[in-house]
């Protein structure tokens, strides 16, 4: 799953650890997620969400995987 | 912690640990009973010097201390946590099916030794199956 996190964050002019701290995960966590290592569970992806204030179909973008 | 501190801490760490070692191995020179308990005595002993440690660190330093809470918190951290723990559960179930296989055929119980490497083999399969399920991601 493609996300646009990092976009996201370097617009709203914040660093990852400033992130981390407020939706209350490690920077690694929000490293991987803007890698797109990481899916976030529906928790997160909503935390994430509010803390923008958008979507989370404007954050994290679902394609249909290969079989 | 700073770099002094922890220097210092690992120091005394250091000590302590060598003062356990000799005054156990003095102390319990004509009680061998008690010296097979010892090594159970340094873990708990060790262990619980580290764990006061942290919890002394903790309470001088709160930023250290909201750290380790979101670490502990941490959704991606728990599944690492979680795969690791499984990862370490299925080595050990593999390692004690071949250890069982090399005491049955010490005990010349060849068909429940070759039963054992059967497992061990089933269960090292799972085992690159799931590895390679989980290491994609994360």
């Amino acid at each position: 799953m493609e996300n646009r996190l990092e976009e996201l964050r370097k617009a709203h002019g914040i660093k990852q650890e400033e992130l981390a701290e407020a939706l209350e995960v490690s920077r690694q966590t929000i490293g991987s997620l803007e890698n797109g290592r990481y899916n976030p569970s529906i928790l997160l992806a909503f935390k994430i969400s509010r803390y923008f204030g958008v979507n989370i179909e404007d954050i994290f973008i679902y394609e249909e995987e290969e079989i | 912690m700073n770099k002094n501190r922890k220097t210092a801490l690992g120091v005394i760490i250091i000590i302590a640990g060598l003062a356990i070692v000799i005054g156990v191995s003095v102390l319990t020179l004509d009680r061998p009973g008690l010296r097979m308990l010892s090594p159970m005595a340094c873990g708990l002993f060790g262990g619980s010097l580290v764990w006061g440690v942290n919890m002394i660190e903790r309470g001088i330093n709160p930023k250290l201390a909201k750290e380790q809470d979101i670490e502990a918190k941490d959704e991606r951290s728990i599944i690492i946590r979680g795969k690791a723990a499984y990862i370490a559960m299925h080595v050990m179930f593999i390692l004690m099916f071949i250890f069982g296989a090399y005491v049955f055929h010490v005990l010349d119980n060849i068909a429940a030794g070759f039963m054992c490497y059967g497992i061990a083999f089933i269960g090292l399969l799972v085992f690159v199956i799931f590895i390679k399920a989980i290491g994609k991601k994360m």
